[in-house]
């Protein structure tokens, strides 16, 4: 990117939150918000299905994870209230190690298989938050964990609107630069791994696992490092998650959002890092943008014909498939992708 | 003197199939050992064996005097011996370049923090790692295709890829299965230099090729193969003298 857009991206970064708060509202910047926790899940997911191949369908578990971290350490539950500069890290390190813990059993296991295997931890996963109230209460069953501590960092709270510079920024503007803060950081971290040492391993494990072991490449290890350093985002996403909301539940980490997740991957691009940011942003918003179904039915049809949430997926489902049609490889793919598509 | 390599009595079967019996093999410090036979003698087999991929059934193998690693392929490159495949295994879609910087891949140490970090001595790593890929590849006489993609080059210079990368990795023995296999007289040759330029840098080798003749040129001495077993064993005028061998393989081919 040269000098004049970089300057010009970081312009609309900083103005975004204003410009939505003034222009559309309190709820679409939440929803934006949201979408940047969506973004920095997708680097996570990234990092495995991306860079060294593995198809996980299980990827929510982690961000379960960092969100239940976070939830118990931060609420009533157990009258915990730890800071979050420790809380974070914590539940990064429970998620790489559930993602070690993934990893695992599943070193021997490639493609159809291995997506099969992940989802039934994902699965495990949110049983296991489901029914850990008896017989000991930890995760408060179904119900979930109510009341979690507010995204705080020493005294400034990011639950409150404060007063800088004369500006009032509201505490979704302040949400929003400490979740832009840490997808900017993903976003860096993970490109760094993509041009070092590490992640041309990542990729020759890719390419052919068994050509990358003859070369001298522990690809046991290195299959684990993708699992845990692609659970560890995640882990931070979900304890964003569970400050953010101020509430958690087993019932936000199913099957359906780790499908999710694996579609910004694979519609932004597997591999490419922009287009990951993009489709993960892309996905976020669509369903929010087709929330009106039922407004625009009144409007132009007179009456509610179709139930207005069933046809809002219908149509997110006919926007999936025609992105896809239109561009198998991703929005952006990375060089592999695209040959692979297009190919003579 | 201890060889290099000193497998001893190896043994082999799949299903019903003896695909190596008993067969001893070893490889003195940088020598260029022959391993000819038939079809499905068993010689990629023994190499499977060899680098750890294929777990023998019987036999074993030293390594400069110590057992090597079984079923753990990295630890038999990280130990100085690496193949190439007959039918070529690159990472297809990495370029020419990144294919080699992926052989340097063990002996450098960059981790997750290094690369997040970029301390000086990662960038170094790095900056050396990408200079020195480069020269094999010039070395190679791949230069050129440095920045396409692995998957798009013409076979002669796939297998030429194949190689610059396990060289990348700083063996001490090489062994190439049927590096040969489908060129022409003029690639043949050109191989054959490669080979003994190799040989030159003190790399052994250990080559599996059909053509008597060409190996003949280049090898120290020859192992045969034959239905799994050691047919014979000599220099390349014992091998091409002796009788057994004209038969069993010599002989069918000209049949
Ligand atoms: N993984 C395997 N499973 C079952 N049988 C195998 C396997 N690998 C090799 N074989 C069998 O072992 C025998 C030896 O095969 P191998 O590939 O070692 O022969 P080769 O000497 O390399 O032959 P070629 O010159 O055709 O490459 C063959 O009968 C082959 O079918
Ligand atoms: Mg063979």
């Amino acid at each position: 990117m040269t000098l004049a857009g970089r300057w010009l991206v970081a312009v609309l970064l900083v103005s975004c939150p204003f410009v939505v708060e003034m222009w559309l509202g309190r709820g679409w910047l939440r929803i934006l918000d949201f979408a940047l926790l969506s973004v920095l899940l997708a680097l996570g997911l990234n990092i495995v299905v991306g860079y060294a191949g593995l198809l996980d369908l299980g990827f929510i578990a982690f961000f379960g994870v960092g969100a239940y971290v976070y939830a118990l350490l931060g609420s009533p539950q157990f009258g915990w209230h730890w800071p979050l500069w420790l809380v974070l890290p914590l539940g990064a390190m429970v998620a790489a190690s559930f993602g070690v813990a993934l990893g695992w059993p599943t070193l021997g296991l490639r493609g159809d298989y291995l997506a099969i295997v992940t989802m039934g931890f994902g699965e495990i996963i949110r049983i296991f938050l489901n029914n850990l109230n008896a017989p000991v209460n930890i995760t408060n069953g179904p119900q979930g964990i109510t009341l979690i501590d507010p995204l705080h960092l020493g005294h400034w709270s990011f639950s409150r609107a404060h007063t800088i510079l004369g500006w009032q920024v509201s505490s979704l503007t302040g949400t929003y630069f400490l979740f832009l803060g840490f997808v900017l950081a993903a976003v860096l971290l993970s490109g760094r791994l993509e041009h070092s040492r590490i992640g041309r391993a990542w990729m020759a494990i890719r390419e052919d696992e068994l050509a990358a072991a003859s070369m001298g490449l522990d690809t046991r290890r290195l299959k684990l490092l993708a699992f845990a350093m692609g659970a560890c985002f995640g882990g931070v996403s979900g304890g964003l998650f569970a400050g953010f909301q101020g509430f958690v539940s087993p019932e936000s980490f199913t099957l359906q959002e780790s499908v999710m997740i694996l579609c910004m991957v694979v519609l932004g691009g597997m591999g490419n890092l922009r287009g990951v940011v993009v489709g993960a942003l892309l996905l976020a918003l669509l369903p929010e943008l087709l929330r009106p179904v039922g407004h625009w039915q009144v409007r132009w049809l007179g009456q509610v014909w179709l139930d207005p949430a069933a046809l809002r997926l219908f149509l997110f489902g006919v926007a999936l498939v025609i992105l896809m049609r239109w561009r198998p490889e991703g929005l952006f793919p990375s060089r592999a992708r695209a040959r692979e598509w297009h190919r003579p | 003197m201890t060889a290099l390599l000193d497998a001893q009595q190896i043994s082999k079967h799949f299903g019903g199939v003896q695909a190596l019996q008993q067969v001893s093999l070893q490889v003195p410090a940088g020598a260029i050992i022959g391993l000819i036979g038939p079809n499905g003698a068993g010689k990629t087999t023994l190499f499977n064996v060899l680098t750890g991929m294929v777990r023998q059934d019987g036999g074993s193998i030293l390594w400069r005097g110590a057992p090597l690693p079984v079923g753990e392929p990295h630890r038999v490159a990280q130990a100085g011996l690496v193949r190439t495949f007959q039918n070529i295994r690159l990472f297809p879609q990495m370029t020419v370049l990144e294919n080699v910087m992926v052989g340097f891949h063990v002996r450098t140490r960059a981790g997750v923090l290094g690369a997040w970090f970029q301390s000086a001595a990662v960038r170094r790593e790095e900056q050396e790692i990408h200079d020195r890929s480069h020269e094999w590849l010039a070395w190679v006489g791949l230069e050129a295709m440095a920045h396409r993609e692995a998957g798009t080059l013409p076979y002669g210079a796939q297998r030429r890829l194949e190689m610059a990368r396990a060289l990348a990795t700083q063996p001490a023995l090489l062994a190439l299965d049927e590096p040969v296999a489908g060129m022409n007289t003029v690639e043949r040759q050109s191989m054959a230099q490669l080979i003994a330029r190799i040989r030159e840098r003190g790399i052994a080798l250990l080559i599996i090729e059909h053509d008597v003749r060409w190996i003949a040129q280049l090898c120290d001495r020859i192992t045969v193969l034959d239905y799994g077993r050691c047919l014979a064993e000599g220099t390349p005028a014992e091998i091409q003298a002796d009788a057994r061998v004209i038969e069993a393989y010599l002989g069918h081919k000209s049949s």
